[in-house]
């Protein structure tokens, strides 16, 4: 299978991490569309020995995170007052569909090196070795980003009286 | 049993996550018989994972959009394609364009000179200098930093040497050389069986980029490719898939990823 063949079909999961990357539609599809670009024109650089998802998604991200060191746009702090606030407007019958709202809401709010080590790991199941090849950090900083993302967000989503992600069982 | 510090334990995460072998994982589940708060700790951790699939899955089904695919089929233009960018990647995808002496001309393109592209440039070179014994270069590897700086200064472009070790290829050292009326730069590698290849580089004055091409001459090969600075070749009797090898091994070193 060449190579162009193989990129079409990863789009869908190029897709996938990008809209939990960066929560919107409309950027996440600019993102794979610059991650499409580039792949091809730095194809030459993928080795085939090893999986072609892991090395999208690093190109991915690197576009990602150099988008956010150029334009600074996503460094608006955003707190756990805003979420709560936002999430009162909510009626009680919604906190099914809030469950998925909410972890996207939860996500932006963690630092974008936080962001992406728990969205590879959980969404995407990447191991730990992917992970520390993908954002360019050894092992060991992969481990400590995640614990550290996963605690956030259990602060996040918990200490706001009624805990959502219990009840997605 | 001591407990789990649950906020510290990467264990604790990398069970969740599947990364423990069979032994540590038996171990860990044993341990957490006697420990509910680490237990309901991975429960929740996989709670979050379930929660991320939930929102973000249905895009996998969701059809690709149109500018998706537009921008996968843009490469599938010929190589004639106005844009620079469209035929470097055409030329990387399929995989090495063979190219003749005739390819592309590094030089300047007026006055009455000959005209030698970078792959004649780097193989003469090759030829002249990769056989010499006790004279094979001017500045040895010890003094790499010096070289590196000098030449990088005498070509107009600060470079990196590669590394070609995993290739089996040491660094011998380098000489400055002429392109013409221009400095030009050549690093050279030994193998274990004494076998050398040589790097040559010289400025790009159009500063048009071209992604990595070949072309042979008798046993020589020669695999070069041009940034916006300077164009570099692979060259030596090798293979082309020694000499593709090593290019990328070169390219990856010396261009990076700018990001």
């Amino acid at each position: 299978m060449d190579f162009r063949t193989q990129l079409a079909g990863e789009i869908p999961y190029l897709r996938r991490f990008a809209r939990a990357l960066c929560g919107d539609g409309a950027l996440a599809d600019d993102l794979v569309q610059d991650c499409i670009e580039r792949a091809l024109l730095k194809g030459h650089l993928y080795d085939p020995a090893r999986p072609l998802r892991a090395w999208l998604y690093a190109v991915l991200r690197n576009i990602f995170i150099s988008g956010l060191r150029r334009e600074g746009s996503h460094s608006v702090v955003k707190t756990i007052d805003d979420l709560v606030q936002g999430e009162d407007a909510v009626a009680p019958a919604q906190e099914d569909r809030l469950s998925m709202v909410q972890i996207g809401k939860a996500l932006e709010m963690l630092p974008p090196q936080h962001r992406e080590v728990i969205v590879l790991v959980g969404l995407e199941e990447m191991s730990y070795r992917d992970v520390a090849e993908i954002t360019g950090v050894p092992v060991g900083t992969v481990m400590s980003r995640l614990s550290r993302a996963r605690s956030s967000l259990k602060q996040i989503l918990t200490d706001r009286g009624h805990t959502v992600l219990r009840r997605v069982k | 049993m001591t407990k789990l510090d649950i906020h510290e334990s990467w264990r604790l995460h990398a069970y969740a996550d599947n990364e423990l072998d069979k032994e540590e994982r038996v171990k860990m589940e044993t341990q957490l018989t006697d420990d509910p708060e680490a237990r309901a700790e991975v429960e929740f951790w996989s709670a979050q994972k379930r929660a991320m699939k939930d929102a973000y899955d249905g895009v996998l089904a969701e059809p690709v959009p149109g500018k998706l695919q537009a921008a996968l089929k843009q490469v599938s233009k010929p190589a004639q394609d106005s844009s620079w960018r469209a035929s470097a990647i055409a030329a990387a995808l399929a995989t090495l364009v063979i190219g003749g002496v005739a390819g592309w001309y590094a030089g300047s393109q007026q006055g009455g000179a000959p005209q030698f592209t970078i792959a004649d440039r780097a193989l003469n070179a090759h030829v002249v200098y990769a056989v010499e014994k006790r004279h094979a270069v001017e500045v040895a590897a010890d003094e790499k930093e010096h070289l590196q700086s000098w030449l990088g200064k005498r070509i107009g472009s600060a470079f990196k040497t590669p590394d070609l070790a995993v290739a089996g290829f040491n660094l011998l050292g380098g000489r400055l050389l002429a392109a013409e009326d221009r400095p030009a730069a050549q690093l050279m590698y030994e193998d274990a069986n004494k076998k050398r290849i040589t790097i040559f580089m010289t400025s790009n004055p159009s500063h048009a980029e071209r992604a990595i091409e070949l072309a042979s001459r008798g046993k020589l090969v020669a695999c070069y490719w041009f940034n916006d600075k300077i164009g570099l070749a692979v060259a030596g009797e090798i293979t082309r898939e020694e000499a593709e090898k090593i290019a990328k091994l070169a390219y990856d070193q010396m261009e990076g990823e700018e990001s």
